[in-house]
């Protein structure tokens, strides 16, 4: 049961969420006429046709997006976190990431889809602007963070800058990395999402469009219980990745 | 093995070292006891060559200094054992019979042995300063600089670990920080007395009463 606690407690949230929108989904649809918002167990009745080829290879091109753009932004961003603690500049580049920050996504959006045109590459450039600010931040801050105890200790045995990273900076990193990773992760779900809407011909977010466009709604509200549970599945996995491997590096509760 | 000649420390404009001299010789044992807030942790940090901001000199001619702070310092990711021997790995030491056949005594006699698989978490404060203790003595210095390393221990802890150091580590030199006066005999022959709220010159050496087999 405590094992069970540990992969589920840090998505507990995601699922309360879920059941939320399930819940006011279902109140919604009992004021409303079912081509506006259908019920969900009509959605549910519908699953097979709405589970079509059509979707699964949309779904596939979403989240080849999502994970490269999630990839690249995680790895930018930990390296710019790192670069900017040991240079001395995180203050310096926090400003400048919170410039990228403040920029609205969907100026961003058109502003790739003119560079790029329609596809994959407009959509993995805006996650990779709007995760990367957020990811080094919080990777920066986490090491700002310092553990004069530790330093002391490492010091006064003879330690050097290399035990300092290695004993010290990379493990009280992961906490930062599993934040990271799942808010990250969420970011890129929730950005490919609007990338696709404004600026692709394929993937969930240009269905979600499609379906709205022909005002099919049983398939918008399936497009949108299909993202929640994906972010359900991401925080899921990825919790599990860490409870597995870096479960002695997160802090205790 | 320590001189400390004329040593002064300002923290932000206030003087909390004053021109402190003394010297402790290759095995003396010395506890230092003053008010809260004198700058006996100061005093500790700069000994260990961990805060340089200071004037005067301190010189040592220590083989193998440890510093054992108030706070234990384990490592969150890493058990009481690998705690323990961190400091062997880092310097590239390899566990010898004799490091192996010490770590089994401390652990007997600190009530760890049990607990070798823990991560620090699991412990209590007082156990973590044993484990922390435990590390500083294995690395076998002939210098060792505690700062209340004891607080956070009950007394028959207390008694039987500083038995143990006594009895085992006659040769080593030691400076102890400490408010509790019956540790000062048990584990030290001198002290340091000073009176003012700072570390300065003005201070007593004393002489302590000798303990049931020190």
């Amino acid at each position: 049961m405590k094992h069970l606690m540990l992969f589920f407690k840090p998505v507990q949230n995601s699922l309360a969420a879920f059941f939320l929108f399930m819940g006011i989904w279902f109140l919604l649809s009992l004021f409303f006429d079912p081509y506006i918002v259908p019920p969900p167990a009509a959605v549910i009745k519908n699953l097979d046709s709405l589970c079509n080829g059509v979707f699964m290879e949309n779904l596939g091109i979403s989240l080849g997006r999502i994970l490269t753009g999630f990839g690249v932004s995680l790895v930018l961003g930990t390296a710019i976190g790192i670069v900017s603690f040991t240079l001395h500049i995180t203050a310096t580049v926090e400003t400048l990431l919170v410039l990228f920050q403040v920029i609205p996504g969907l100026i961003l959006g058109i502003v790739f889809l003119l560079m790029f045109g329609v596809g994959s590459a407009a959509p993995v450039c805006l996650i990779v602007t709007l995760s990367t600010p957020f990811i080094a931040i919080n990777t920066a801050n986490t090491l700002m963070k310092r553990n004069p105890v530790l330093e002391g200790v490492i010091r006064s045995f003879n330690g050097g800058f290399f035990h300092l990273l290695t004993d010290l900076y990379l493990p009280s990193l992961v906490p930062a990395l599993k934040t990271n990773a799942t808010q990250g992760l969420v970011m890129a779900l929730k950005i490919v999402l609007l990338g696709e809407f404004i600026a692709s011909d394929n993937g969930i977010g240009y269905l979600l469009n499609a379906a709205k466009i022909y005002f099919n709604m049983e398939a918008v509200f399936f497009y949108l219980l299909v993202v929640l549970l994906l972010m359900l599945c991401f925080q899921v996995v990825l919790n599990s990745l860490f409870v597995i491997f870096f479960q002695k590096y997160l802090y205790p509760d | 093995m320590l001189s400390v000649s004329h040593l002064t420390k300002t923290i932000h404009g206030r003087t909390i070292i004053d021109d402190l001299s003394f010297t402790l010789y290759p095995g003396e044992r010395v506890s230092l006891s003053a008010p809260t807030g004198a700058g006996k942790s100061s005093l500790i940090h700069i000994l260990s060559g961990l805060d340089k901001a200071f004037t005067g000199t301190v010189g040592m001619t220590a083989r193998a200094r440890v510093t054992l702070f108030q706070e234990p310092g384990l490592f969150w990711y890493k058990t009481v054992a690998q705690n323990i021997f961190y400091p062997l790995k880092i310097n590239g030491i390899t566990l010898s019979n004799d490091i192996l056949q010490q770590y089994d005594r401390w652990m007997a006699v600190t009530g760890l042995a049990g607990a070798a698989d823990y991560y620090p978490h699991a412990l209590s404060g007082g156990m973590k300063h044993k484990a922390a203790m435990v590390r500083a003595f294995l690395t076998g210095p002939d210098l060792i600089l505690m700062d209340e390393p004891f607080r956070s221990m009950d007394l028959a802890s207390r008694t039987q670990i500083m038995d143990h150091i006594r009895a085992g580590y006659p040769e080593i030199t030691l400076l102890l920080v400490t408010h509790h006066l019956d540790e000062m005999p048990r584990i030290t022959r001198q002290m340091l007395l000073f009176k003012e709220n700072q570390l300065s010159s003005d201070f007593e050496r004393l002489d302590l009463p000798a303990v049931a087999g020190k």
